[in-house]
């Protein structure tokens, strides 16, 4: 187990390096530089020549490249050259709000997903299956960003029922309404990702439900909902979780495009605003994070599986 | 004590009465006006607030609250003394001195001094964005007293107080330690100490700037106008949000999130007019002017001949509705600046707006083109500009022209429209607010993408400059403009309107003395409840 | 045939199959059944509503939506097909290299696995803002960069388990070459999990694609393309829905088909792969 945890450990760090490298690389070669932007479109030449001198963005790339990685290794993520405030501490303001609404979403994917799975697995074939199916995988076919704008014009610009966009921490105002924000654009960003986690629940259930010991367990008298919950979908979880990690990384992605609709101050509108701005620390900075949640999402995935089936061994 | 001295008191007494009294009434108005908190959504997140280092509208929006300059414009875009006192200008014209209000307080509780004048004028001087022909003629700038400030130039500068009430690009009063720390890179948001009636409190990366109202403001003495004169604080707090999205600002205002939402796709004006607790606000005074810049060093447009082709072709109405929408929102006009600003002339105006294909084909045949490309440049994140270059590109194909459109990112544009050394454009697309001065003109500096740059136009820039008296300085205004349609550097397209929406509970921005200007301002605005 | 026979099992993927083929029939012919010319401007016929001249509206230049959307599934499908055949391009020779040698397996999966860190949409746009402008090419090649690990990670497992197969097993020890065995056992037998792996890829490249130009980067504007309508169209979701809902709707009956079809052909071809593709 022990080795096990020290392999993988190593792949992730190596796997890591390699995506900040790569981000690195992109990120300057993008035409356009910071100071550029910042000043806008009228400013001389020479006027961003200087700018870009004093943040130290004309010093030769592979000198740029040695000393990012060198602050990586002692914890300095670099600042932002546009607020001026440590990357870190921009994004850890802006985490609230990507946490919230992935907390939410991942919600709706599972009472939307899981349910829906096991509903259509209770009578494979049969039009309620059918139908299931048919409506999970239309979530799956419409792009986020066209669901959440419809959902905004309806819910807030002709009912008024829910707010537009925006999110103000609930951390910080300790105000629990403030979520309300949140509710259009988790069903937006859940919605579209509960297919995945509906269909993968179904197959599973059928496997499971198809095995000798729930059969056993059904001849023992066992009403079916206990049998269902108890016994199949118990068994059915692991993958069931493993799709749910799968989807975290789909949802990182169309998160990106939601908080950009909702104008909600996330990791994603953040990652956004930053390659617009070449912003190069913060979107090196996002990057990173991004890939170490993905990596140790995906690790602790693997170690779950463990937990819900005592049969696999980590060799 | 003499008569003379006896007047003196009396004069004394009856100014401070007169005060004591307006004071009184202006204080118990305030507290039925005193309002909480203003919601305003922006469509854009400035890159800094420290308007030396930045032409944006989106960053003067909350800038202007913040900080002030000495002098501020009135509502009829007039320079208006606003941390001076008073001014004046030597015979010669070569020497200004400016006179300091006394007991203006930085938001950091220091009193302004002509020290903090001075070091925030002269980092102005050597990083400002539009420092540029004014600083061409300062020969310095001294502290006499801790009061009194004393430029002096190398020769008279009509604009000099535009030059120093321009916000865009422009000096704004800070400590004189901040203004040396920061040098030539943006002050830090910490740092962000001001004179103006709202203080700053955050900067919420991609999300919010909150001001505070600053309780120790002084107000200059002269009734409001624009962005000049008294400007009282009613709101304890402003929050300017980054709403990207246009459909979720309009809904933000309609739900009541937002008490004001700036730049909305004046198609949308229906659903705001129909909609109870929201109102239009057009921003007409002044509109802001699409222009297509045109390459006259390299490529097939060198020739000034083929600009006049490309000239020729144009079909205004088409262009304009298609970056302009609702006919309620854009303007034909010929002339550079718009009707009620002093220096319209439609001197030239005659080659504007020909809508002429058969022409500009002839033209262009006469000089020679033969099939080459225009290339043409667009930002795809400046929608009215992509619409509009959209259909020039159709009719410069009516007239036989190969026109090709390339669409960037806003930096990627930018980059490659200002990067002379290898332009690899013949139209760039952009658009323009008001200048108060046509020395302001970006096109007609030489440096300016299209470089513009003949012996003609040299001429009558330094005549411009250099004159001082305004029928003589139109008089060459004139010239200009006539030459502008000759030579073709670029192709005004008409004027243009913005949609803001306000909640309808948004009262006192709008109204006679506080007009809408060329960006909101919410001193002086208060909210019923 | 295989296809017919599951075809009339499945209710749904005949649907499925059928719409697709309807759509792609109305694509071929556009030129001969769109009512106007796609980019034919018509600034007097501005923001109209459905209706008889124009079935499905105008849109901000007096432009026919319908003929759009009907020009629009042209560059919408070359897009998905080019993705696709770009990811299997590059996916299937990287991954049985990966899948049959063990050393090529460890370094390129290291690889994969990091690339898969990124989020694809961030990558994309990354990738779009370097190549620079907005060409149709440009975003095949974004889009496509971040395919094709999936389908590397596809091909090396499927790989994997086919290399213990006995028949495998059999020709080496009878001494065929790696070549040949790769060849004739390996790919041949790849097919299916590859096909059904780029049709799904040819439905979330078509909806990334819109994401792209939802973002301000993506296929130029003036070209219709459904993702492109729909960017265009959102500033006008309040006043003139039509023009976002149409290309919305088409784009979300075309995935449908495809991931139905592909569902279908996948379950029938190997129920046990069910769960493993997609991530």
């Amino acid at each position: 187990m022990l080795s096990y945890i020290i392999r993988r450990a190593g792949g992730m760090i190596v796997s890591i390096f390699i995506v900040i490298s790569v981000t690195f690389i992109l990120m300057h070669s993008v035409p356009g530089n910071p100071a550029s932007v910042l000043l806008g479109p009228n400013a001389t030449p020479e006027q961003v020549q200087n700018l870009n001198e004093s943040w130290g963005l004309n010093r030769p790339i592979l000198t740029q490249y040695y000393k990012y990685v060198v602050n990586i290794f002692q914890g300095k993520f670099g600042r932002s050259i546009y607020y001026q405030k440590p990357v870190l501490s921009i994004i850890s303001q802006r985490a609230e709000t990507s946490i919230f609404l992935g907390l939410m979403s991942l919600l709706v994917v599972v009472s939307v997903g899981v349910s829906g799975g096991i509903i259509a697995s209770i009578k494979p074939n049969s039009w309620v299956d059918n139908l299931l199916l048919l409506v999970a995988l239309a979530g799956a076919s419409v792009p986020s960003f066209w669901l959440g704008l419809m959902l905004m014009n309806l819910f807030a610009g002709q009912l008024h029922l829910l707010p537009s966009s925006g999110f103000t921490s609930v951390l910080k105002t300790g105000n629990i309404v403030n979520l309300k924000n949140l509710i259009l654009p988790s069903i937006a960003l859940g919605f579209v990702n509960a297919a995945l986690v509906a269909r993968s629940a179904r197959s599973s259930m059928l496997d499971v439900l198809n095995r000798e010991y729930v059969n056993t367990a059904r001849a023992k008298g066992l009403k079916e909902l206990r049998v269902i919950v108890k016994h199949a979908f118990r068994n059915a979880a692991i993958p069931i979780t493993t799709i749910i990690s799968f989807t975290f990384a789909k949802m990182v992605s169309a998160a990106v495009v939601t908080e950009n609709v909702f104008a909600l101050p996330g990791i994603g509108s953040l990652v956004v605003q930053g390659i617009l701005k070449r912003d190069y620390p913060v979107i090196q900075g996002v990057m990173l994070v991004v890939a170490i949640l993905y990596v140790v999402i995906n690790f602790l995935t693997d170690l779950t599986y463990g937990y819900l089936d005592p049969r696999i061994r980590y060799g | 004590m003499t008569e003379r001295g006896r007047l003196n008191m009396w004069r004394t007494l009856t100014v401070l009465l007169a005060l004591t009294l307006v004071m009184s009434f202006s204080l118990a108005a305030a507290d039925e006006k005193q309002s909480g908190a203003l919601n305003v959504a922006l469509a854009s997140e400035p890159g800094t607030l420290d308007m030396a280092l930045s032409t944006g509208v989106a960053a003067s929006i909350p800038a202007r609250h913040v900080f002030e300059g000495l002098f501020a414009f009135d509502k009829n875009y007039k320079p208006q003394p606003m941390l001076l006192s008073s001014w004046e200008l030597s015979e010669d014209g070569k020497v200004a001195t400016f006179h300091l209000r006394e007991n203006v307080t930085f938001h950091n509780g220091e009193e302004m001094s002509a020290e903090d004048v001075v070091a925030s004028l002269n980092r102005w001087g050597e990083h400002g964005l539009t420092k540029g022909a004014l600083w061409s003629r300062v020969e310095g700038i001294e502290q006499v007293d801790d009061y009194t400030v004393k430029m002096t130039l190398t020769e008279p500068f009509a604009p000099l107080t535009t030059y120093l009430a321009n916000v865009y690009g422009g000096p704004r009063i800070v400590p004189a330690e901040i203004a040396e720390e920061a040098g030539g890179e943006p002050i830090a948001p910490e740092h962000y100490v001001g004179t103006g009636p709202y203080k700053f409190v955050e900067w919420k990366a991609g999300d919010y700037i909150s001001l505070e109202r600053f309780n120790d403001y002084s107000n200059p003495p002269t009734a409001p106008s624009g962005f000049a004169g008294r400007k009282l604080a009613y709101f304890e707090n402003i929050k300017f949000s980054m709403v990207s999205e246009a459909g979720a600002r309009v809904s933000g205002v309609k739900a009541g999130n937002y008490d004001y939402a700036t730049k909305v796709p004046t198609d949308m004006i229906a659903t705001i007019e129909g909609s109870a607790g929201t109102e239009p606000v057009i921003t007409d005074h002044p509109p802001i002017y699409p222009i297509m810049l045109i390459n006259t060093q390299t490529g097939v447009l060198a020739d000034a001949e083929m600009r006049r082709a490309v000239q020729a072709a144009l079909d205004m109405d088409s262009i304009m509705a298609a970056g302009y929408g609702n006919p309620r929102f854009w303007k034909l006009d010929g002339a550079y600046f718009a009707e009620g600003i002093r220096w319209r002339s439609l001197a030239g105006a005659d080659a504007y707006d020909q809508a002429d294909p058969e022409k500009a084909k002839e033209i262009a045949e006469a000089a020679g083109y033969d099939g080459e490309p225009i290339d043409m440049i667009v930002a795809i994140d400046m929608t009215a500009q992509y619409n509009q270059s959209l259909v020039v590109r159709n009719q410069l194909r009516q007239a036989g022209f190969n026109a090709q459109l390339e669409t960037f990112d806003k930096a990627t544009f930018f980059q490659r429209r200002n990067d002379r050394a290898n332009a690899e454009w013949e139209l760039a697309f952009s658009f323009y607010s008001t200048t108060p001065d046509p020395s302001l003109v970006l096109m007609l500096n030489e440096d300016y993408p299209g470089w513009w740059d003949t012996e003609e136009i040299e001429s009558l820039k330094a005549e411009l400059n250099t004159t001082t008296d305004f029928e003589e300085r139109y008089g060459v205004w004139e010239e200009i403009r006539e030459l502008w349609y000759e030579q073709v550097p670029a192709i005004k397209f008409g004027d243009a309107y913005q949609l803001h929406v306000r909640g309808e509970t948004l009262k006192g921005y709008g109204t006679e003395d506080q007009p809408v200007m060329v960006s909101p301002y919410f001193w002086n605005a208060w909210k019923e409840s | 045939m295989d296809l017919i026979n599951l075809l009339l099992k499945r209710k749904m993927a005949l649907v499925a199959f059928i719409t697709i083929i309807l759509i792609l029939t109305v694509t071929a012919l556009a030129p001969f059944v769109s009512p106007y010319k796609p980019g034919a401007l018509n600034l007097s016929d501005r923001l109209k509503g459905p209706g008889l001249t124009h079935l499905f509206g105008t849109d901000h230049f007096g432009r026919d939506v319908l003929s759009r959307v009907i020009f629009g599934a042209r560059i919408t499908f070359l897009l998905g097909l080019s993705i696709s055949l770009f990811a299997v391009v590059f996916g299937l020779p990287i991954g049985v290299l990966a899948g049959y040698f063990d050393l090529v397996g460890t370094v390129v999966m290291r690889v994969i696995d990091a690339s898969m860190a990124f989020p694809a949409i961030m990558m994309a746009l990354a990738l779009m803002t370097i190549l620079g402008g907005r060409g149709i090419v440009n975003v095949i090649i974004a889009v496509g960069i971040v395919w094709a690990p999936r389908m590397v990670r596809t091909v090396y497992s499927s790989t994997l388990s086919l290399r213990e197969e006995t028949y495998i097993e059999a020709s080496k020890a009878i001494g065929a070459s790696s070549t040949r065995i790769l060849i004739y056992h390996i790919v041949i037998n790849l097919l299916s999990p590859v096909i059904v792996q780029a049709t799904f890829t040819f439905a979330f490249s078509i909806m990334e694609v819109a994401a792209l130009n939802f973002l301000g980067v993506g296929i130029p504007p003036f070209i219709p393309s459904w993702g492109g309508m729909m960017s265009e169209a959102r500033n006008y979701i309040q006043v003139a829905p039509w023009i976002i809902l149409f290309p919305g709707i088409f784009l979300a009956i075309s995935v449908l088909s495809f991931n139905l079809l592909g569902d279908a052909v996948r379950d029938n071809l190997d129920p046990k792969l069910r769960n493993e593709e997609l991530a």
